[in-house]
């Protein structure tokens, strides 16, 4: 390899473009799909359980359980159940809608509760439905709420699937299985400082999506909002 | 004593909390600093053991410049009691009481012991000893936060707004408890307050602090009632002032007349006098209500209970002041107020006249003393 | 899948031995245990400290996210070619893996304890740090408990793709079950870990609600304040006979 003091002459992760541009996009739809996933189950289930303590109680602490499935024990046992091959995408895909549709229904709840009573009570008193009122009135509002956590999910995902290389489906992953097995480590950083930056981009996009979409919680300032005591980086439980 | 020696507090962004701050607080005694948000007045408190420092100026506890030495030792000497309690949720009552005393290195059984005296002594049940704070009503908690301040038998005691946070029934009980504890112990307590009527009832010293932390007047608080020294002053104590002045008038000078009393048993038949009004009490003599004809005939001859007579009113207790005389006279549907001795037993009726001819008095021998200087 | 892993748990085989299960369960505990509590010992004091000045709050913000998005596999695989076969390397990536929960949860936990209780503690004398160890850590004990069990759940999860970088632990089964196609072998692997990752998980959940602060007096305490009280009770019986 290289001299101590002599520059690298190029980039490897320009020279093999071809084989990182395929990596990079299979990651991200592998990333991409389970969001997707996550919110369109999450968010009916979530509203269909909300008003009974019970069934929100029983899903939180399943959703809990699913969450602390280890990944890569996810991975190997869902072929087990739904019967596809060991070594499929599929088994990724599916193991990170589950994940994003735990995170999702914690954050359904949370952001309804959060829903001011006074404005629930005003939105029934003007002569909402009870199906109007969640569909106008809970759902606007849980929006912020929604993209915070489709942030954390999104970027805890694209983490994530790096681990399905091992069973051969990782998207830029496979640079750090392939990187290892060729003791290349430059294969390896490129696969890190990727999959890093995706997850930046991500994040920023899809937060850029919230403000365009909840225009009322905009902060007045052009600066960023402050981010609240970290107290929410440490509760995964219920 | 407390000796503040031309203190000023500057915050790093050039605001003045306190502005050149001169007063002494006698030993023994209880001074109000009064005055609204952002006065001062609780920057000035908290100067005293140095939960802030002053940028200027110095402060003496008993003569001794309060800069010297630590804080943390300072601090162990002077009871201290927020508006919030600020007690460690994660400790028994009787350890939050006892933890100065641990601080101090008392033992541990000792400083429990010692902590179950001053419950007693503040009123707190002994049964409350082993529950959390959390489990406290808000009376109960403000009660634990004086205990703790109390626990170490401190010469000092600081009080930052202690009874803002309580609904107003259980505040005039603990305003009431605090000055029967300071009756008994004399301590040399600062109290910080808002509200005015608070500070009138408190202080024996009342400090009224302005904008920017000046200090308006310091003084007895008759006599910021009877001469506000400025017109921030002024407006402060408002336009209740001679209403509120007369609390520190005395009532026992006051001239009452017998009561028109009659015993519950008899009222249903007993006759009325020119004013059209009895004074329904129990055999015992204790008031339970007035009496008029309209009353008496929807009785139709039997015993009444207390709901079928008028209310009360508010009642003058033996040792009141004239504004209690004037607000039971005031209260009363018969225009007489019920005097009652210690016992609650009624001994008498005042009306509004014997309150004004009172006040004549008073201010005709003022009038007198003064022309004699 | 459940024929497969009930023959390959059902034989006696694979029970005993360097490559046999309890091994593989004790292996993975002690990489997960000794990552963990390098990463306490050294997020744990820096956490409390920053809580106690109440500072840092965008520096452990940004940790605990920047983290997040670090892929664990591409750190682990890049240590070990830069440090070597081994031990120290794949530790190494799993303690800083479980450094930001640790850190986010012993600040939090202190930046949140309520701040008339700090003042309280501070007005009454006690040092800086008998606030933070008196006032400030007995009331933070839960969301340090929660940090420990992300932590603890993050480095397990984690502990299983070591195997890949040649150590021993859950992951062995899983790696060379799949090498030599027997999915009987890769399933107790993933079944393992996971019940260990929800045992451990359970077992740190009711630390957490043991933690909470004033919930339930110490036996011996209570016995003390009881005594106490009951001596008093006595005083005061003996004190009104005397007086009548």
């Amino acid at each position: 390899m290289t001299a101590p003091l002599e520059l690298p002459h190029s980039l490897w992760a320009i020279d093999n473009w071809d084989t990182v541009s395929e990596m990079l996009v299979q990651h991200i739809w592998l990333a991409m799909i389970p969001i997707g996933a996550g919110l369109i189950i999450a968010i009916p289930l979530g509203l269909l359980l909300c008003d009974s303590p019970r069934a929100r109680a029983v899903s939180i602490f399943v959703a809990s359980a699913i969450y602390t499935v280890p990944s890569l024990a996810l991975f190997l046992i869902i072929p087990g159940i739904i019967g596809t091959q060991l070594l499929s995408p599929v088994n990724v895909v599916v193991a990170l809608s589950l994940y994003s549709t735990c995170l999702f229904l914690r954050s359904v709840f949370q952001a309804l509760d959060a829903v001011p009573r006074a404005v629930v009570d005003a939105g029934v008193a003007i002569g909402h439905s009870r199906v109007q009122r969640k569909l106008r009135i809970d759902m606007p509002l849980a929006i912020p709420v929604l993209t915070a956590s489709a942030r954390v999910v999104a970027v805890t995902n694209i983490s994530l699937v790096t681990v399905g290389a091992v069973i051969g489906v990782g998207g830029l992953g496979g640079l750090f299985t392939a990187g290892y097995q060729r003791n290349f480590p430059e294969e390896i950083i490129t696969g890190i400082v990727l999959t890093i930056l995706l997850g930046l981009l991500v994040d920023r996009l899809i937060a850029l999506i919230g403000w365009w979409l909840a225009p009322w919680a905009r902060p007045e300032s052009r600066k960023r909002p402050r981010r609240r005591v970290v107290a929410h980086l440490v509760t995964t439980e219920a | 004593m407390i000796e503040f020696n031309h203190v000023t507090k500057q915050y790093p962004d050039g605001t003045v909390a306190v502005d050149n701050l001169s007063l002494k607080v006698e030993k023994g005694s209880l001074t109000v600093f009064v005055g609204p948000s952002g006065c001062g007045k609780t920057t000035s408190m908290r100067m005293v053991n140095r939960m802030l420092e002053p940028t200027l100026g110095q402060i003496r506890l008993d003569g001794v410049d309060v800069a010297q030495g630590s804080a943390v030792e300072l601090r162990r000497g002077i009871g201290y009691v927020i508006q919030n309690v600020g007690l460690l949720p994660h400790r028994t009552v009787v350890d939050n009481v006892a933890t100065v005393l641990l601080l101090q290195g008392v033992h541990r059984k000792e400083a429990r012991s010692r902590a179950l005296d001053v419950m007693e002594r503040v009123g707190l049940p002994l049964e409350l000893a082993r529950r959390f704070p959390a489990s406290l009503s808000g009376g109960q908690e403000q009660r634990v936060g004086v205990a703790r301040a109390l626990a170490a038998d401190p010469q000092v005691m600081l009080m930052d707004e202690p009874f803002s946070a309580v609904d107003p029934l259980v505040r005039e009980e603990l305003q009431r408890e605090l000055r029967r504890l300071q009756a008994e112990l004399h301590k040399t307590i600062i109290f910080v307050t808002h509200d005015m009527d608070e500070a009138m009832l408190l202080g024996d010293r009342v400090a009224v602090f302005g904008g920017h932390g000046t200090l308006q007047q310091y003084a007895p608080p008759e006599e910021i009632l009877a001469r506000p020294a400025t017109e921030f002053v002024e407006s402060l104590v408002g336009r209740d002032r001679g209403y509120r002045a007369l609390s520190f008038l005395d009532a026992a000078e006051l001239s009452t007349r017998p009561a028109p009393v009659v015993s519950i048993a008899d009222s249903a038949t007993a006759d009325l006098p020119d004013s059209g009004w009895l004074l329904v009490t129990t055999q015992s003599g204790h008031p339970m209500g007035w009496l008029d004809a309209a009353h008496q005939r929807s009785l139709n001859g039997a015993e009444p209970g207390a709901e079928a007579l008028a209310p009360l009113g508010s009642q003058l207790i033996a040792g009141g002041s004239l504004r209690q005389a004037l607000d039971a006279a005031l209260s009363s549907p018969s225009g007489q107020g019920v005097v009652v001795n210690s016992d609650g037993v009624a001994t008498g009726v005042i009306g509004v006249d014997e309150v004004a001819a009172r006040l004549a008095q008073v201010r005709a021998a003022e009038a007198a003393v003064g022309a004699n200087r | 899948m459940l024929q497969d892993l009930i023959s390959f748990l059902g034989s006696p085989a694979n029970w005993s031995g360097s490559d046999g299960i309890p091994l593989r369960i004790v292996e993975q505990l002690w990489y997960s245990l000794l990552a963990v509590a390098i990463s306490a010992v050294l997020a744990v004091p820096v956490g409390l400290v920053l809580g106690h000045t109440r500072r840092g709050e965008s520096l452990v913000a940004g940790i605990a996210n920047s983290v997040r998005a670090l892929p664990s596999l591409g750190l682990m695989t890049l240590l070990v070619l830069l440090l070597g076969l081994g031990l120290v390397p794949p530790i190494l990536a799993l303690v800083v893996l479980g450094i930001p929960p640790l850190l986010a949860g012993s600040y939090a936990g202190v930046r949140n304890v309520d701040a008339s209780t700090v003042d309280g503690a501070r007005a009454i004398g006690m040092s800086e740090f008998q606030v933070l160890l008196k006032a400030e850590v007995p009331n933070a004990l839960p969301l340090i408990v929660s940090g420990l069990r992300n932590a603890s759940l993050d480095v397990i999860a984690t502990a299983t793709i070591a195997a890949y970088v040649n150590l021993g632990g859950l992951g062995r089964l899983i790696f060379d079950g799949m090498a030599v196609y027997d999915y009987g072998q890769v399933a107790t692997g993933a079944v393992l870990v996971t019940s260990l990752a929800l045992c451990i998980d359970a077992m740190l959940a009711g630390l957490v609600r043991a933690v909470q602060p004033g919930r339930r007096v110490r036996g011996r305490d209570s016995r003390e304040i009881s005594l106490l009280l009951r001596d008093r009770a006595g005083d005061a019986a003996a004190s009104a006979v005397t007086s009548d």
